[in-house]
């Protein structure tokens, strides 16, 4: 290898196309004889070398001042605050009481960052939905009296959204999530209108086509398929239903999470959206409980309540230190030499999950490129 | 335990890496680690059948032990400002805080809702 001429970068075959990326995140797709090129050194006549050399993948052309602007930019030294907060209001028949809830919404709140989103889950408890009435109405209010720019969803099951219901969130700018679970089919009419669709796929899950067509027919704009099993038996179900999802006109969200994240076209564009992708404890999602107990993430370590704890003094818990710590991964081989780090959170849990969805987003990409 | 097992170097598994890969296969296997003199180690491993899978845990623990030892310190400084910087609240109200007549027809508005929510 040319080790004056070849930029620092990691690799990934992805059928016939090698894919390199440079940790600001500039990437390529070659061809094995293009690569052979490459680690030799390519000259500037190569017709790639422009190409590379302004992706941040030529050694000694490198502009570090641009690299470390865009690597700052996509690191957690830009994170602005976790965008996403998860309101449990009801589970095994029991919902949050209407103090929690306005503690709970005082306390998101005060979380910083330029986008508050909140998602309202009401576990199919009918109980819940006044309080999720009360929550919506008043994060709007406050949200407009601190001019904070807040998106509102509330989750409810295939039963629990009439046109009433709907139509208040309507009113105050919210969407409702249609949450399927294992054991659900993809059949049923929902009564109110709802945009945005959940889906917990399990070891048993199939019909994917049946889905991404159920989910068409019900108007649909956007579907997030979660891992309710082990990645291997997860991301088969995944890559069919994307398939189907794409050709129905229906987006699944956590691959345009993804693919808000890599930059077009293999420049960095001036704009990056920020940190980070869904399931990131701490520095992506918080969950808040029925008892206003605080966790990080869902099925993470409790960090504080919403009636004692102050958003500042997260920084002080344990519990949190060593999730911010976890998105570092200086101990993980497989981060340290993952060619999807620059655009991934580095969430450990979901590694496999991450690794699965990358390589279906870049193989879709190197297929389409002229490679 | 059996005798046989496998005798590793010091110098290229050192001690920290070989109780790492024990601790990986804690719920699997027995593993005994004992000094075999002249900078070696004797690891014992039952079932033995499990030999392969500790040589592969120990080998990802010493991979593991040096990237943290080169990215180490960079990383702890991103987390260092993280924590430090990266947890401040965003500003309460300042017109609530310099109006107080605004503060109080707030707080009816929110106590309305609430009535209207327990109704």
């Amino acid at each position: 290898m040319n080790a004056e001429k070849v930029g620092p970068h990691r690799r990934r075959a992805l059928g016939k196309s090698i894919l390199v990326t440079a940790e600001a995140g500039g990437y390529a797709f070659l061809s094995p004889e293009e690569y052979d090129r490459y680690l030799g050194g390519l000259s500037p006549g190569d017709p790639r070398f422009d190409e590379l050399r302004e992706r941040g993948l030529i050694r000694n052309y490198m502009d570090f001042d641009r690299l470390a602007s865009e690597a700052l930019a996509n690191s957690p030294l830009g994170w602005q605050g976790p965008e996403s907060h998860l309101v449990v209001v009801g589970r095994a028949g029991r919902a949050m009481s209407l103090a929690i809830a306005r503690k709970s919404v005082e306390f998101i709140l005060r979380a910083p960052g330029p986008l508050v989103s909140i998602e309202l889950d009401l576990g199919g408890v009918e109980r819940a939905w006044p309080v999720a009435r009360f929550m919506v109405e008043y994060a709007r209010l406050r949200a407009g009296w601190l001019s904070r720019v807040l998106r509102l969803v509330v989750r409810v099951r295939p039963d629990g959204l009439s046109p009433e219901r709907a139509d208040f969130l309507a009113a105050q700018s919210a969407e409702a999530r249609v949450c399927w679970g294992p054991g659900d089919a993809p059949r049923g009419a929902i009564a109110g209108r709802a945009t945005r669709g959940l889906l917990v796929v399990d070891g048993a899950s199939k019909n994917p086509g049946a889905w991404a067509a159920y989910w068409s027919r019900l108007g649909l704009a956007s579907v997030r398929l979660a891992p309710g099993c082990e990645a291997d038996r997860f991301l088969p179900f995944y890559r069919a239903a994307f398939a189907r999802m794409a050709r129905a006109g229906v987006k699944e969200e956590w691959m345009e999470a993804l693919l808000r994240r890599v930059p077009e076209a293999g420049s960095i564009p001036a704009e990056r959206t920020p940190f980070p992708l869904p399931g990131l404890p701490i520095l992506g999602e918080l969950v808040y409980e029925p008892s206003g107990r605080i966790l990080a993430g869902e099925g993470g370590p409790e960090i504080g309540t919403v009636v004692s704890t102050a958003f500042e003094e997260l920084a002080e818990k344990e519990e949190v230190q060593a999730c911010v710590a976890q998105t570092q991964g200086p101990d993980r081989p497989l981060c340290f030499q993952c060619a999807y780090r620059p655009y991934c959170s580095l969430s450990p849990a979901l590694c496999a999950v991450h690794l699965g969805l990358f390589d279906l987003l870049f193989g879709n990409m190197a297929k389409s490129s002229t490679v | 335990m059996s005798r046989g097992g496998l005798v590793v170097s010091d110098a290229l598994y050192p001690r920290a890496v070989l109780k790492a890969a024990a601790a990986a296969l804690a719920d699997r296997a027995r593993v005994e680690l004992r000094a075999a003199g002249r900078g070696r180690t004797r690891v014992d491993v039952l079932p033995r059948a499990l030999e392969g899978d500790f040589l592969n845990e120990a080998l990802s623990a010493l991979y593991r032990a040096r990237v943290a030892a080169l990215e180490g310190p960079f990383a702890e400084r991103i987390v260092e400002r993280v924590l430090r910087s990266g947890f401040v609240s965003a500003p309460k109200d300042p017109l609530e805080e310099m109006d107080p007549a605004l503060a109080e027809s707030r707080r009816r508005q929110v106590d309305e809702l609430l009535a209207r929510s327990r109704a």
